[in-house]
């Protein structure tokens, strides 16, 4: 899973949110480090409902333009379950790794 | 619609058609949401004025170009994503062949490879060996790198190689440009090429059968060894061939084999093989072109005539080739459906 992928669908797990309110999110989620562009959003977008961890959720008209909400679908879910999942075993390994050998450098040092 | 919303739509008019029919309102809407302003003023001053950032169109690029060479699953951009992945491996291939011989003979003349007999006394000239210039010269590995990485799947890893791999041809254009020394054309083609090729390299996509590397490896074997030996061979080659040159004999080669085994019925021709080696065709010729220029323009040298003349033939030999490929290309192609 890509990050823009990643941080998408963790956008959208407090709730539907529309493509704009989606960068906003991520925007914030990540501490402004990943700050979507729109062709990036629309392209994952996309792609997540093909896949069918997105769905639309809702159409509203503001100020006469389309918004469409995206919500997590169930298996959206638990997609993004493994992949934290997967992710944190991962940075467990390194930090396990990074832990026993800190010691040793410590001596020869 | 202000200006601002009609600039951004004419930058989503890279887009396939039925992409854009199912995104782009929402899109556009997104887009302007990102634009709004608090201060009213300025806001008046961005619809008028404003334009998307360069970042903005650089991400609608990269998604036409990854939707247009596959990503949207219409058959014909299928057809386009495997064609090119091929013509990507297949540059790959040769960049990293040469890169290896190029290295190693690198290495040979430096006396590392201590094992192998001293070089021939023609190749003693001294080259430059300030630091730039070997690393220059050792930098040919770099593309071996990128052609294993996107074999075996690694994306990322494979475009950072290639960037990487295009930075001696950078440095020395920029160098060129504040030295005094001729401008090449050929060396900006280049650049261009790779920036293609980098472009091309989108074609590789998450979801992709990655191609079966036994053969592929069998090909960068064959081609390291026949690099190496036309370079032994080389007063014969350098009289005829330049780098350009050799690059449409290579592609001209592939071409001849895979028209011949068609032609036998050995093969069946492939319409990704076929548009595969049409890109090609097209990326030497244009190449060929250019090159010839800098030959016509910049060097009065003896043997101008004969590189011209050596060139053409190369250029009318790689059209030659490019129309079958063209016609059988064209009758495989997947009919684009109007969304």
């Amino acid at each position: 899973m890509t990050e823009p992928a990643f941080f998408i669908l963790t956008a959208l797990v407090s709730g539907p949110r529309h493509g704009y309110g989606i960068v906003g999110e991520v925007a914030e989620l990540s501490h402004d480090r990943v700050r979507l562009k729109i062709g990036t959003l629309y392209g994952v977008l996309d792609r997540l409902v093909g896949d069918g961890l997105v769905e639309l959720d809702r159409e509203e008209a503001e100020r006469g333009r389309l918004r469409r909400y995206y919500r997590l679908t169930g298996e959206g879910r638990r997609e993004l379950a493994a992949e934290a999942e997967r992710q944190a075993a991962n940075a467990r390994l390194a930090t396990d790794r990074l832990r026993a050998f800190q010691p040793a450098k410590a001596e020869t040092a | 619609m202000s200006a601002l919303e009609r600039r951004y739509r004419t930058v989503l008019r890279l887009l396939p058609a039925g992409y854009r029919a199912r995104w782009e309102e929402e899109m556009v809407a997104a887009f302007l949401e990102s634009m709004e302003r608090d201060d009213p003023e300025e806001a008046e001053l961005l619809r008028d004025y404003g334009r998307p950032s360069w970042s903005e169109m650089g991400s609608v690029t990269a998604l036409a170009v990854r939707l247009r060479l596959g990503g949207d699953g219409t058959p014909r951009s299928v057809a386009w994503g495997a064609a090119v992945r091929l013509a990507v491996l297949m540059a790959l291939l040769a960049h990293a062949a040469t890169g290896a011989v190029g290295a190693g003979i690198r290495l040979w003349l430096a006396g590392v490879l201590s094992w192998l007999p001293d070089p021939p006394g023609v190749w003693a000239t001294p080259t430059p060996s300030d630091f730039w210039h070997v690393a220059a010269d050792l930098s040919g590995v770099v593309w071996l790198g990128a052609f294993l990485a996107f074999l075996f799947g690694h994306r990322s890893a494979g475009r950072a190689l290639v960037v990487l791999g295009m930075v001696p041809g950078l440095a020395s254009a920029l160098i060129s440009t504040v030295d005094d020394a001729p401008m090449l054309v050929s060396t900006w083609a280049n650049l261009l090429l790779g920036g293609a090729l980098l472009l091309g390299t989108a074609a590789f996509q998450p979801h992709d059968r990655p191609a079966r590397p036994r053969p592929w490896l069998w090909a960068l074997l064959v081609g390291t060894v026949a690099m190496t030996a036309l370079l032994l061979a080389g007063s014969v080659t350098a009289a005829l061939l330049d780098w350009t040159g050799l690059q449409a004999v290579l592609v001209v080669a592939a071409a001849l084999a895979y028209l011949g085994g068609a032609a036998l019925a050995l093969v069946r021709p492939a319409p990704a093989w076929s548009l595969a080696l049409l890109v090609l065709v097209a990326a030497a010729f244009a190449l060929r072109l250019v090159t010839l220029l800098d030959y016509a323009l910049l060097d009065p040298a003896p043997g101008r005539a004969t590189w011209l003349a050596a060139g053409a033939a190369e250029a009318l030999a790689l059209l030659a080739v490019g129309a079958p490929l063209a016609v059988l290309a064209a009758r495989a192609l997947p009919r684009s459906v109007p969304a």
